[in-house]
């Protein structure tokens, strides 16, 4: 009986985790670019038993002894990497990666990889504007440098990541000194989530970031839009028929559980009267 | 003796392997590529029983009588669930869009003859490898490891048609229906001169396959299972194939199996209260 049981909370257990990513991915749906994420179910290994009487005499259609389940768990989580739809924003700091490459971003520690497009203007601590991120993870140039935006000067970014930097009060007066970097990890399997939708790569992974759209080619590999934003990739319809599907499967393996509380209950009462 | 305390008991028993088969498969309701078992029951040997107690004229009233052939008839002593029979039927597939996930379609494989004469349904699988170990899935929820190789969730591996671990140099690649990879733009991706190719093994008897981890297969039969010639298969990229746990004739049969336990039960306790009445007579 107690193996029936451990089939039945191990598959809730394993409803409930997916219900957390369901829950994280719904919560998402308008976080930009954000990728949503999904988790598999795979069986638990099964035990052999054996088979009482042994009646030599009986026809079998399967190999001899019992192969008895275990329930299921969830062992797979993988990240959705379909491109986001473009959601024009008009701000000049607001970039979107039309296909698949990542910002290199740092925190003055490690260097992490995103697709987080919304930027702004922050103090680099050194007295200079620098484009960052959000939580302040400053986005590098080709040489591995910080973008420096010099008061006065308005940003356009051109298709391959050229910063232009254009004198407010002298248009003609254009700047162009950095490029940002883009980089294409080839099996982003490997990406680490580091929060706030930034990426580690593994020093020790085969993969390692290869740096995309040569200034010396005519066209980009992966061009880059000023004044648009990734949206997330939730498909909303998606989520919500996984989780009336999961709310069922929690539902069936909880009625389950009651049934074969009742039969223990039914051995209980054997010698009842 | 009371034979049927036994019987009673055993059909407990059998109705508890029962239910974890059930809930085994109720469990992988969503396991991708799960099949689902049924537990088959037998009864125990039969064997003949004869009627000890006859008095006839040579004997005293009462006594053993010598004679066997006085038989009564034959008698099995009660039920054991004798296998666990997997249900080979092809899942439904569904769209993931995760180019990661590969579906099998083997229904319109043609049948084989086996070595009876009689035809059978082959099913085709995976072949993956762990620790030296071949087993087979149609599990296709797959991902690249950090040395970029196919991988399973536990992290065994895909092999090709040559038996080798499918090393591939992104994520960004296509599998045509044949099984052939291919990169973004469509050139094949060659391994040694030769294109790089899914093994996909046929099982002619899936019934020698036993279940093994993560809803892969281990061989028990004769030899081992080929990689397939014939056609009639397509390899689907972005889809799954779902398991083939029927979730409404689980319930039913759970139910089933629960009132089976209750009414073995209700026998057990019926010989209980005979004993009673027999040991209330003994008490004066």
């Amino acid at each position: 009986m107690n193996i029936s049981m451990n089939n039945v909370v191990n598959a809730m257990r394993a409803s409930q985790y997916r219900m957390d990513v369901v829950g994280n991915n719904i919560a998402n749906t308008n976080t930009k670019g954000f990728k949503s994420q999904s988790l598999e179910f795979g069986s638990v290994l099964a035990d052999a038993n054996d088979i009482l009487p042994d009646d030599p005499q009986a026809k079998r259609l399967t190999p001899k002894s019992l192969y008895i389940g275990n329930g299921s768990i969830a062992n797979l989580q993988r990240t959705d990497f379909e491109l986001g739809t473009p959601e024009e924003t008009n701000l000049p700091t607001d970039l979107y990666i039309e296909g698949n490459a990542y910002f290199q971003v740092t925190n003055g520690q490690d260097t992490r990889y995103t697709r987080m497009g919304a930027l702004s203007l922050a103090d680099n601590g050194k007295g200079q504007m620098v484009l960052a991120m959000p939580n302040g993870d400053r986005v590098l140039d080709r040489a591995g440098n910080e973008i420096v935006i010099p008061p006065g000067y308005s940003m356009e970014v051109g298709s391959k990541g050229e910063v232009k930097l254009v004198d407010k009060s002298n248009k003609n007066h254009v700047l162009q000194t950095q490029q940002i970097a883009l980089y294409q990890i080839p099996n982003r399997e490997t990406l680490e989530s580091a929060g706030n939708g930034e990426f580690t790569v593994p020093a020790n992974a085969l993969s390692q970031p290869v740096m995309i759209n040569d200034p010396a080619k005519q066209d980009a590999d992966v061009p880059i839009k000023q004044g648009y934003l990734e949206q997330s990739n939730v498909n909303l319809q998606k989520e919500m028929t996984t989780l009336m599907e999961n709310q069922r499967f929690f539902q069936f393996n909880s009625r389950a559980l009651t049934t074969l509380d009742q039969m223990e209950g039914v051995i209980n009462s054997i010698t009842g009267k | 003796m009371l034979r049927g305390i036994y019987s009673a008991a055993s059909g407990m028993m059998a109705n508890q392997l029962r239910s974890e088969a059930l809930t085994n498969n109720l469990a992988n309701l969503n396991s991708t590529g799960y099949k689902s078992d049924n537990a088959v029951f037998r009864s125990f040997p039969d064997f003949m029983i004869h009627e000890l107690h006859k008095s006839d004229s040579n004997s005293q009233i009462g006594a053993p009588s010598m004679a066997f052939n006085n038989t009564l008839g034959n008698l099995a002593n009660g039920v054991y669930t004798q296998e666990m029979i997997p249900d080979f039927h092809q899942g439904d597939l569904t769209d993931t869009g995760n180019p990661l996930d590969f579906a099998i379609n083997d229904q319109n494989l043609p049948m084989v003859t086996d070595g009876n004469g009689k035809q059978t349904k082959p099913s085709l699988f995976f072949a993956i490898q762990k620790n030296n170990q071949t087993s087979y899935t149609r599990n296709g929820n797959f991902t690249l490891d950090a040395q970029n190789q196919l991988v399973t969730a536990d992290g065994s591996f895909v092999l090709d048609d040559q038996g080798n671990k499918i090393v591939l140099k992104s994520d960004q690649f296509k599998i045509d229906e044949q099984g052939n990879f291919s990169d973004e733009q469509g050139n094949p991706i060659m391994v040694a001169g030769r294109p790089l190719r899914i093994q996909l093994v046929q099982v002619d008897n899936p019934y020698d396959l036993v279940k093994g981890e993560n809803n892969a297969f281990l061989w028990q039969g004769q030899g081992q299972p080929q990689p397939v010639t014939s056609g009639g298969y397509q390899i689907k990229q972005g889809m799954i194939e779902r398991s083939n746990v029927n979730a409404e004739q689980t319930m039913v049969d759970l139910m089933e199996t629960q009132r089976s336990f209750e009414a073995n039960q209700k026998v057990l306790s019926a010989y209980n209260e005979t004993l009673d009445k027999l040991f209330d007579l003994a008490k004066v």
